[in-house]
């Protein structure tokens, strides 16, 4: 479960240019336990909420679960896997272009 | 004694008349009588499984790993010897598709027999409508050759398969790496997506057909510095947002599931 490395990285990245979004499978009532059982502390979709007809997931051409996403500032995908590492370095290197501080490098 | 003789003599005769009738067997008769005996023992394997199954399913011994091995194996090398005993004619086609179809999945000496069933079909016999049969190996020479070899394999089979579906594969074989890999902006990836869907256009492969536009539609419209389509809706705490009210800052998303 990546839930406690995306804890610190909202946390990490607070007041800075960054948004971590869930976008989740699961029904409504699984989801929304989910989130108050994990301490889920970003926002989230549902992938395919009631009365909307295709999947977020569809629409995005998404077919490996789970999968990570990163968009830089001008909506554009800089990212795309399900390597939880690349993607963290890909965004914390779009953050620091964004707002100047230095890229956070973290301890082994 | 005469009439002994005479017996035996006659009795001698039959037998050495099945044994010729057996010795000329035809390759159509020998290829049903391979296949009867493949049933068989496939269908004597499902039941021995389930059994096992069954078995293990009332608190029994776990099913043996042996137990899951293939009871093809066995006949790859009968296949494999017909092949040899027809080849360079068409009696040796059914049972090196066979070959290619059944022992790709196996190991070692089966897989090298499959392999080379493959090269042997699409060299040989590439004029054979059988070939239809063989499906993504054609559409991935590059497993059966080198990158050099699988170009020459496949251009010759576009030019002289009788079958739109083998030559769309082969153009499949040829053109799937610059689908898949090329900068989408490239004349190089554009001649491939035209040359592939022309070909998908005269035949009816629906599940290469559906896996090429969906690689070039994912490739085209979602690759690295393209824009997704934008997520409007209520969030799990069923508040209206959109992800574009996000522009102009970094977003990690992630697509998860409580599993």
């Amino acid at each position: 479960m990546l839930y406690p490395h995306e804890r610190s990285l909202v946390e990490e990245m607070k007041n800075r240019p960054f948004a971590l979004i869930g976008v989740n499978s699961d029904d409504l009532d699984r989801a929304q336990a989910a989130v108050r059982k994990n301490e889920i502390n970003w926002r989230s979709f549902q992938n395919k909420p009631q009365g909307r007809e295709t999947s977020i997931s569809d629409d995005w051409l998404l077919y490996t679960w789970p999968t990570i996403v990163v968009l830089d500032a001008d909506f554009k995908v800089r990212y795309r896997g399900s390597d939880c590492d690349d993607a963290t370095a890909v965004a914390r290197q779009l953050v620091s272009e964004l707002d100047g501080k230095p890229v956070v490098v973290e301890s082994q | 004694m005469k009439a002994k003789s005479i017996t035996t003599f006659l009795l001698t005769l039959v037998f050495t008349q099945l044994a010729t009738a057996q010795v000329e067997e035809s390759p159509g008769q020998k290829y049903q009588n391979l296949i009867a005996q493949v049933e068989v023992a496939n269908q004597a394997w499902k039941a021995r499984l389930a059994e096992l199954r069954e078995k293990e399913r009332n608190g029994g011994p776990a099913v043996p790993v042996d137990a899951f091995q293939s009871p093809l194996i066995p006949f790859v090398a009968q296949f494999n010897t017909a092949a040899k005993n027809y080849a360079g004619t068409p009696d040796a086609i059914p049972f090196l598709t066979w070959l290619a179809q059944n022992a790709l999945p196996m190991v070692g000496d089966q897989r090298k027999a499959a392999k080379d069933a493959v090269r042997t079909l699409v060299t040989t016999h590439r004029k054979s409508l059988r070939l239809e049969q063989l499906e993504w190996m054609i559409g991935r020479l590059d497993y059966f050759y080198d990158e050099k070899e699988a170009l020459e394999v496949g251009l010759l089979l576009e030019q002289e398969s009788p079958s739109a579906k083998v030559r769309a594969y082969a153009t499949f074989s040829r053109v799937g790496a610059t689908i898949n890999k090329a900068p989408v902006d490239s004349d190089e990836f554009r001649t491939a997506k035209s040359e592939i869907l022309k070909v998908l256009e005269g035949v009816e492969i629906k599940d290469l057909a559906s896996s090429v536009k969906t690689r070039i539609k994912m490739r085209e419209n979602f690759s690295l510095g393209m824009s997704p389509p934008d997520i409007v809706g209520i969030d799990l705490d069923e508040v209206e947002f959109a992800l574009s009210d996000y522009k102009g800052k970094v977003l990690f998303i992630d697509f998860w599931g409580d599993w």
